[in-house]
């Protein structure tokens, strides 16, 4: 018999929490730990709980959301203040006394005992103070729920400037029997002082809407369990609809529901609409509108989480049965498709611009994937135990001119997403205003791309998002600033943003080298964060070198170019810059680009796009309206239909087949190479972008007759082709095999693809730990004990130390 | 695993059988540096030896060897304008030598373990060390070719924190930054002036074993066993680009201060040339050595590069050289070296004859020789020849007790003598049988092999060490003495080096001294007291009947020293059964001349014991197993004798 | 001696028409603390492999003499013939027998689950090979031409070719990079366990890589020099043997194995045995760790090692052994099994259909505190692609 060890010693007390840890843009403190579960248990209503085990208890989840329309002056000035001093360090407006010296408080929570009602199905009880008796709620535009066992809260979220004192008193705090909320979700569209719009579901399998601050809102959906039994595994608002949610459950299904639709009380019945490999489609067959509207049957085992992209185009799924599947939402096609190392995955994000997913899952690893390449990309090792919760930080996230080379490309490009989740980012949703950034280099050279979604459900949709983006910009001024001023701010900030801005977040001590053509352009780093079972916080860098390491195992490399051209958008994205508050990105070198591509679009079918650079959306969305009109032309007609944009060029959806677009289209440089390109490209080491542009649309006009999915190097494939397109990212086998996946770009072998070890790894809870959201001031973290910590980003913390 | 040891090493005499001089490299060259006010190479060997070249106008001279360490010389550094040389080696010392004249002028013993690397900064003329011991020493070159013998105190300031053994370090040629490369798998940036550290960069995933700054220290350079060359801003503490040209580790990196290009070599062999001046990292091929490549250095007009490899011949190999755009090798590879320094062979195996005193290697040019440990010396170069055949042709039926372990780490035969598993001291022999007294002399004694070498390593010491006295003649111990140029080592088992000296040179008055506090207390009782011999070994052994059936009468319990022959054991059987029955001899008048093996055969495990077969010999050659030795003896009837 | 448990219909019902054909579920009946043996027994009914060879054993053996992997076969032939679908069966014959092997099971103790199963696994590969070697005399026959003997008598049972694997620790030289290795075989894998990981982690363990420097520095053949080195020990580079191509003699297997005399393949069963008994010298007694450790439905190997032949192999997880309460001799054992795609836990004579998500409550604590667990101690993955070789 052979024995391994296990590493620590099994009667070890127990290790000691970190209260910091620190990257290179410097060190992350704790500065509040609230804890709602320990007051709690004294209660008597826990003891009623059936379900005591924290083993099968939910997780313990947290929704944020930010007040549309009520921009905080104190957020606003806080963020000015740091941007106009660059460099110099913490705000000002920190409230005195907002951290104790141990970095830790905890503090009781004197909610009254309140009786269980047994009056309705969902068994609940009700407290909330009035909300005029609680001041917090005027000091901050930020509200949260989180869920604790049968408990949920809504409480105003202080950040970590405040004192958590101010914790103690929930805005609403609901108490369930018989079954449990599992997960919850924001609709950001519809947050204000006076009212915001909660789905919850639960363990049961039902959902409820409530409105928690004006409670005139109490609706439940699948009551009676008719439609899914199993629970509820994740819970999200469509990108800009105020009435449709999407609920995906144990069983694997996942449902479209529609707030104004009534729930029948007899089992839906449904008929395939659309089906692909290992899934399904099903719209619910009935003579009157009803819930649910549709039902998804994905893959073999429980859902476990979904994510919209930030562009609110692509919905990527994670299963029990191991698989990410990126699906168009619109046309529910299926996009792209990977597979864990082994077991379940049990959480996706999406990068900030849309071109990267990561999961997290049963192998414990965190897998970065490449929506464009349609291939694992790199492996994060270093939990010990289960991913639960991955999240890009967008805040420190800078994008470069991340291109693949040709070796690597997708043979096919897919994807449409033709507004930039930087301009349609949380502040046209008001989940959370994210008044960040934008660095550039003083050459231009560096993209320091400005983020925006602070949570992976603040999604947005899609074409109203710039002009909305304008109104939210300015606090409540409804009238976009005039470009020449976004110019001429970015431009008197262009000498001092890169060094100075925050969310460069580059260490003062550290020194900037000027001298060196490779110092001024930044690569592409993305940040993400990862919690687990092993109650541990890991940040991973991915960086430009990583992204590009090519598919396959390390090998001789001599004479072969790691990556040769960048291609168009590369050069496009690498000459914007960003202004600061305004979120407008103005194309200074390149502005006749998207005129370039405007008077190819009409010949163009929407095939000839991917996941688009940010910057490069940005850019026709801001200058150039012609672009824009045709740029976003796929747009999800359900995404839109609530949407009051003002813009007008997002929401002309017509379907995406038909719609031209592809002004900025990325073409596989394999795909190119094929048609005759790629001599064209070798040499163009100048990358002139109108030749570049020029390329890119042939190849869509000879490729129009496929639809957005059909499959790349094929050519003439019929759309939707399932098999055409598994074949184009090099998966010629059956979905049920896993076995057979190993070793494709789907599934590489461990030694295929780099393996990075975390940034920063730190053990930071006795509980395993359950969410974890970066905002930008802190990163939020909970455990299953129903911990709340926020952690204060470099400088945030140290003036109040 | 191995155990712990606990508490102080032993200590041990080592020396190394070599020629008076060795002007070529024995092994891998690990550190190579260029001169150019003088156009000298000084290299670094694994032999211990730092050697210096004079390589100006193609010619290649050699001029001197600094011959002062006595493990592998990990790094060199070139300070004070090529005036001096710092050195770092296993031996866990760092020397700093005078360049020119090739001497050594002070030895730092501030290091625990290994010194695996140097780095320099030029314009504050400070070099760090550091190693296996994880710690990091600044020393101000100054201060350190200031020190005389009686101002010879250096204080110098440490960098600690680091969590594993050091393989590289790189120093800005300002002298503010420092990076270390580690087993730890990050580079660990150091402020110099403030003692700390400022930043890990973390990327590799596995050992870091070279590391470059560029001009400014904003970007670094690092190698790793990952395969993978690693450009990073420190600004941004970010790594921006990865060059991946090498099937396995990278050990050796060498760039100009501008970065514009890295040259780097490793486990596989390939010398690769990385354009940096754009993102595409464009790799090419110069060239592949026949080695795993460990040392680069650059001559200072960028034309070419010395590369040192695991051999210890070195090279240098031409750049490509700048052409318009980009970068232009004359030919892809496959091209000539421009000049070679050609290195001596490596012994790499080595076998102990069942004498324990010859030892047979084999060199890496497959040269077969015989050496003498006993003696210090080469007997015999076979040539090419079958190490195994050779071997096997040699071995013999005799056992005698290891006395000596042997080192090969400088690629040279190194004897360490030790009481260890091997005790020094453990090997009685007769001096007739081995050589040391004629065949036909009368005369014979038991010597003791370490005794003896001992006795003639530290020849000179003793000759002086009685001062009011004539000095003794030599050959000291009475049988022989050893070559005058043969280096011998007083330092811990596999560790740190205490003294190092000539045997020639023992006997002068400043080695008198450091021998008298260096010398460990059982070597000392060997040489000066001339007092107690080491003790006889004894074993332990039955003697008993041979009976038919198997089982033993009756047995017999002796105790007798290990080197005693059959022989005498055989005699022992006649006196014994003369005792105990005396009428059975008497019948036979000429008992007492019969010679005692035709009278009596002995037996160990059913195989006949021969006459001169040692006691030692049976308990190990066939005996073998644990247990007590059992020998069975019968007499032959003397009926059958008078037939 | 059978009996219909209270349950069995209900399970019946339960289970409705996906009832799988040709499958049983017979709870075992305890004869005082023989749970440690139900559990196990379960659990390795439901691994197929094993099932079928010792089903095998008992068609190919119509009457053989009494051992106890007749006795086995017995048991797993009558259960799979039983008219029923569910109910419950006694194993008297088979614990009698096991009572008579061993003495430290003629009690009626609560015993360490995992060492009957120890036990069971090297009883019946001795049977087998005593039952082989009577079967053709001339093989026992002493100094009849040892090489014939060794490669005859010596190939594998099936209880290698389900179980064993090799365990490799890598030594590697830290200054020329160069790598050698040792082998060990083992049936089954004893896991240290850690305060919330998974099993995946506790197999993994780069904790366990030992680094030979300072004193104790490894003496590299190749640079002729004592030098840095790692030593990645135990690791789980599982390699497994082909059975045509090796040679099994248990002195000789490192030796035979450095000759490259083998064909690595990884096991059809990986058993994985977490090690939840631990000496408390303050308490002069084991006591259990609950610690929370996850592991997964399916699992693949990190760390197999470089030539392993197959070293992708998925593996789902089929059984759990679970010991229930608080210390290594007091508390139960009992199993939950998959069949047909659904979970199944055996407690004695119970048979319950579970929710797969219900695996979540044998995980083990999150708290250190000692008290009463019910954790998984005994998992038994079995590799995918059995069916399909």
């Amino acid at each position: 018999m052979a024995s391994i060890g296990g590493g620590g010693d099994a009667g070890n007390s127990r290790e000691e929490l970190k209260s910091q840890f620190t990257t290179r843009e410097g060190t992350y403190r704790l500065t509040s730990a609230v804890e709602f579960s320990r007051s709690n248990r004294s209660l008597s209503y826990v003891t009623n709980n059936t379900n005591p085990a924290p083993g099968t208890s939910p997780p313990v989840r947290l929704s944020f959301v930010t007040l549309v329309g009520s921009r905080p002056g104190v957020d606003v000035a806080a963020s000015e203040s740091r941007s106009n001093s660059p460099g110099s360090g913490p705000p000002e407006t920190s409230s005195p006394g907002a951290m104790t010296p141990s970095g830790v408080t905890v503090i009781s929570n004197n909610i009254n005992n309140v009786p269980v009602n047994n009056g309705e199905s969902l068994l609940m009880s009700h407290n909330s103070d009035h909300h005029d008796s609680n001041p917090d709620i005027y000091s901050t535009p930020h509200r949260f729920c989180v869920n604790m066992g049968k408990e949920l809260y809504v409480y105003p979220y202080m950040g970590c400037r405040k004192d958590v004192d101010i914790i103690s008193k929930p805005i609403d705090k609901r108490v369930y029997k018989g079954t449990n909320p599992t997960c919850h979700d924001f609709n950001s569209l519809a947050a204000t002082q006076e009212s915001l719009l909660l789905v919850i579901g639960f363990s049961g399998g039902q959902i409820q809407l409530v409105d928690p601050i004006s409670k005139e809102v109490n609706k439940l959906f699948n009551e009676e369990r008719v439609v899914d039994k199993t629970r509820v595994t994740c819970i999200r608002w469509i990108p800009n609809s105020l009435t449709q949610f999407l609920v995906s459950h144990g069983s694997g299904h996942m449902y479209l529901y529609n707030i104004d639709n009534p729930s029948g009380t007899t089992s839906p019945s449904y008929q395939v609409s659309k089906s692909g490999p290992s899934y399904t489609v099903y719209n619910c067959k009935s003579k009157t509108a009803r819930n649910p509207v549709t039902r998804w049957t994905i893959g073999d085992g429980a859902i476990n989480e979904f994510a919209f992209s930030p562009c609110g185009q692509f919905l990527a799924v994670v299963s029990q049965d191991g698989f990410l599947r990126i699906i168009r939402y619109d046309s529910h096609e299926l996009v792209g498709i990977t597979r864990s190392y082994f077991g379940g995955l049990l959480c996706v994000c999406w990068s900030p611009d849309s071109k990267y997913v990561c999961v997290g899952g049963e192998d414990d690893l965190v897998t970065l994937w490449s929506f464009k390449e349609k291939r694992v990309v790199a492996r994060g090792q270093g939990h010990k135990s289960w991913v639960s919760v991955v999240a890009f930080d967008p805040f420190t996230t800078t994008y470069g001119d991340i291109e693949v080379s040709e070796d690597c490309a997708g043979g096919e490009t897919t994807g449409n997403c033709s507004h930039r989740h930087l301009s349609n980012d949380c502040h046209s949703s008001g989940v959370y205003s994210c008044d960040s950034v934008t660095t550039s280099g003083t050459s231009c050279a560096n993209q320091n791309v400005s983020c925006s979604s602070c949570q992976q459900n603040s999604v947005s949709g899609s074409g109203k998002a710039v002009l909305v983006n304008h109104v939210n910009n300015n606090a409540s001024s409804s009238s976009p600033p005039p470009s020449s001023a976004n110019v001429n701010n970015c431009a008197s900030n262009l000498n001092n943003v890169n060094r100075s801005s925050r969310h460069s977040r580059t260490s003062d001590s550290m020194r900037l080298s000027v001298s060196e053509p490779q110092t001024t352009r930044i690569p592409a780093c993305y940040r993400v964060g990862s919690v687990g079972q092993d109650t541990q916080l890991c940040l991973w860098d991915l960086t430009e070198d990583v992204l590009k390491h090519p598919f396959g195992k390390s090998r001789p490399a001599s004479r072969v170019p790691v990556s040769d051209t960048s291609p168009c958008i590369v050069h496009s994205s690498s000459k914007i810059c960003n202004s600061h508050h305004h979120h407008q990105n103005i194309n200074i070198s390149n502005t006749n680009m998207p005129n370039s591509n405007n008077s190819i679009v009409s010949n163009c079918t929407a095939v000839c796009n991917s996941v688009n650079h940010p910057s490069d959306h940005r850019e026709d969305g801001e200058g150039n309206t012609t672009a824009a009109v045709n740029g976003s032309g796929t747009q999800t007609a359900t995404n839109t239909a609530s949407s009051t944009s003002s813009s007008g060029n997002g929401t002309s959806s017509s379907h995406n087949s038909s719609s031209g677009h592809s002004h900025h289209g990325i073409l596989s440089l394999r795909f190119a190479g094929a048609l005759g390109f790629g001599g064209d490209k070798e040499k163009s080491k100048d990358r002139e972008p109108g030749k570049e542009h020029k390329r890119n649309f042939s190849l869509g006009s000879s490729s129009k007759t496929e639809k957005s999915s059909g499959s790349g190097g094929k050519g003439g494939g019929p759309a939707g082709g399932a098999a055409n397109f598994l074949a184009s990212i090099g998966i010629s086998v059956n979905l049920d095999d896993p076995m057979k996946l190993i070793g494709t770009q789907a599934c590489p072998r461990l030694d295929e693809c780099p393996l990075l070890e975390p940034l920063v790894c730190k053990k930071i809870s006795h509980e395993r730990l359950t969410a974890l959201i970066f905002r930008e001031e802190s990163i939020v973290t909970t455990c299953q004990d129903g911990i709340v910590c926020t952690w204060a980003r470099p400088g945030d913390a140290v003036s109040q130390l | 695993m191995t155990e712990e040891r606990v508490g102080k090493r032993k200590t041990q005499v080592s020396f190394t059988i070599r020629a008076d001089k060795e002007p070529r490299h024995h092994s891998g060259v690990s550190s190579i540096k260029y001169d150019p006010t003088t156009d000298r190479v000084h290299s670094a060997g694994r032999d211990g030896v730092i050697r210096t070249w004079s390589v100006g106008k193609g010619q290649i001279r050699f001029i001197h060897a600094m011959e002062h360490h006595t493990d592998w010389v990990n790094d060199i550094i070139l300070t004070s304008s090529g005036k001096n040389i710092m050195s770092g080696s296993n031996d866990c010392t760092v020397k700093l030598w005078n360049a020119q004249k090739g001497f050594c002028m002070s030895t730092l013993r501030t290091h625990k373990d290994y010194v695996r690397a140097l780095a320099y900064s030029k314009e504050k003329e400070m070099v760090a060390s550091a190693g296996f011991d994880r710690a990091i020493y600044l020393w101000d070159v100054n201060t350190l070719t200031a020190l005389t013998a009686t101002k010879n105190t250096v204080t110098t300031a440490a960098l600690t924190g680091s969590k594993n053994s050091i393989y590289s370090l790189a120093m800005s040629p300002d002298g503010n930054t420092l990076v270390s490369g580690s087993t730890e798998k990050v580079l660990r940036v150091w402020d110099t002036r403030r003692y700390i550290k400022t930043m890990k960069l973390k990327g590799h995933s596995d050992n870091v074993k070279a590391l470059i700054l560029n001009w400014d220290g904003s970007q670094c350079l690092s190698g790793s066993s990952d395969g993978t060359i690693k450009l990073w801003a420190l600004g941004q503490q970010q790594c921006i680009q990865t060059i991946r040209c090498h099937t396995q580790g990278v050990w050796a990196l060498a760039a100009p201060e501008s970065f514009q290009f890295v040259i780097s070599g490793g486990k596989d062999c390939r010398l690769q040339f990385t354009d940096l001046r754009n993102n595409n990292c464009h790799s090419t091929l110069i060239a592949v050595e026949s080695h795993p490549i460990l040392s680069l250095c650059l001559s200072p007009d960028l034309t070419m590069i010395w590369v040192g490899t695991t051999d210890s011949t070195i090279r240098a190999w031409p750049l490509p050289q700048m052409h318009g755009e980009g970068y232009v090798s004359d030919e892809e590879y496959a091209g000539q070296p421009l000049m070679e320094i050609e290195g001596a062979p490596a012994i790499k195996q080595y076998s102990v004859m069942s004498d324990k005193r010859h030892i047979l290697t084999k060199d890496t040019k497959g040269h077969v020789q015989l050496y003498d440990a006993l003696m210090a010396l080469k007997v015999e170069d076979l040539g090419p020849a079958d190490f195994d055949e050779e071997v096997k042709k040699r071995s013999r039926s005799i056992y005698v007790p290891s006395w000596f372990s042997v080192g090969l780490h400088t690629a040279m035969v190194t004897i360490h003598l030790a009481q260890d598993e091997n005790d020094c001291l453990g090997a009685w022999v007769s001096a007739k049988d081995v050589g040391l007294i004629p065949d036909d002399s009368d005369q014979d004694q038991k010597v003791n092999y370490g005794r003896l070498l001992l006795q003639a390593l530290f020849e000179e010491w003793k000759r002086y060490s009685v001062t009011d006295q004539p000095p003794l003649d030599p050959p000291v111990n009475g049988f022989f003495s050893i070559a005058g140029h043969t280096p011998c080592v007083i330092g811990e088992q596999g560790g740190k080096t205490m003294y190092r000296f000539l045997v020639r040179d023992a006997g002068g008055e400043a080695e008198r001294a450091c021998l008298s506090e260096a010398i460990p207390q059982w070597v000392a009782e060997q040489i000066i007291d001339d007092g107690q011999p080491p003790k006889f070994i004894k074993i332990l052994f039955f003697l008993t009947p041979h009976t038919m059936n198997g089982k033993s009468l009756k047995k017999e319990r002796l105790f007798a020293n290990d080197f005693i022959s059959m022989r005498k054991v055989m005699e022992h059987v006649l006196e014994k059964m003369e005792e105990e029955n005396p009428q059975s001899t008497t019948g036979s008048v000429s008992g007492a001349e019969v010679p005692a093996e035709e009278r009596v055969r002995l037996y160990c495990l059913d195989t006949l014991l021969k006459p001169d077969m040692d006691l030692r010999t049976v308990r190990h050659m066939l005996w073998k197993g644990p247990g007590d030795l059992v020998i069975t003896y019968s007499i032959i009837k003397p009926e059958r004798l008078s037939l | 001696m059978m009996y219909c448990g209270t349950n069995a219909s209900q399970l019946e019902k339960e289970i409705g028409l996906e009832f799988p054909n040709n499958e049983r579920f017979f709870g075992l009946a305890n004869f005082g603390n023989t749970c440690y043996s139900n559990s196990v027994l379960q659990a390795l009914y439901f691994c197929k492999p094993f099932r079928e060879k010792v089903l095998e054993y008992k068609a190919k053996n119509k009457r053989p003499k009494e051992t106890l992997l007749s006795c086995l076969a017995d048991l797993f032939y009558t259960i799979t013939t039983q008219k029923k679908k569910v109910g419950s069966i006694a194993p008297k014959k088979f614990i009698a027998r096991l009572r008579k092997e061993k003495e430290e099971f003629d009690n009626y103790l609560q015993q360490d689950a995992h060492e009957f199963l120890n036990f069971l696994i090297n009883r019946i590969n001795e049977i087998i090979l005593a039952e082989r070697q009577s079967q053709n005399p001339k093989l026992s026959k002493p100094g009849s031409g040892p090489d014939l003997n060794d490669s005859k008598n010596q190939e594998p049972t099936w209880v290698h070719e389900i179980f064993q694997g090799i365990l490799t620790s890598e030594t590697r030289c830290l200054n020329c990079e160069t790598v050698s290795s040792k082998d060990e075989d083992f049936l089954d894998l004893q896991v240290d366990i850690d305060q919330n990981t998974s099993i995946t982690h506790c197999l993994r363990c780069f904790s366990n890589m030992e680094m030979l420097c300072g004193d104790n520095k490894f003496k590299c053949d190749n640079c002729c020099s004592y030098q840095e080195a790692q030593v990645i020990l135990k690791t789980c580079s599982l390699k497994f043997y082909h059975h045509n191509d090796y040679k099994y003699n248990m002195t000789k297997l490192c030796l035979l194995l450095q000759k490259r005399m083998r064909v690595k393949k990884l096991p059809v069963i990986l058993a994985l045995h977490l090690k939840r008994f631990k000496y408390v010298e303050q308490y002069n007694r084991h006591i259990k760790v609950s610690h929370r450790v996850v592991f997964p439905l399916e699992l693949r190997l990190f760390n197999t090692s470089d030539d392993a032949v197959n070293p992708d192999r998925l593996y789902d997880l089929v059984a759990v052994v679970i010991h229930c309460g608080s210390g290594p001799n007091r508390g139960h054992y009992i199993s939950i099994v998959k069949s047909h795609g659904f979970w199944l836990l055996f407690d004695d004579d119970m048979v319950d259909k579970i929710d797969a998500s219900a695996i979540e409550d044998f995980y083990g604590l999150t708290s250190n505190v000692q008290k009463s667990s019910e954790t998984g101690y005994i998992l038994f993955y079995q590799s995918k692609d059995y069916n399909n070789t």
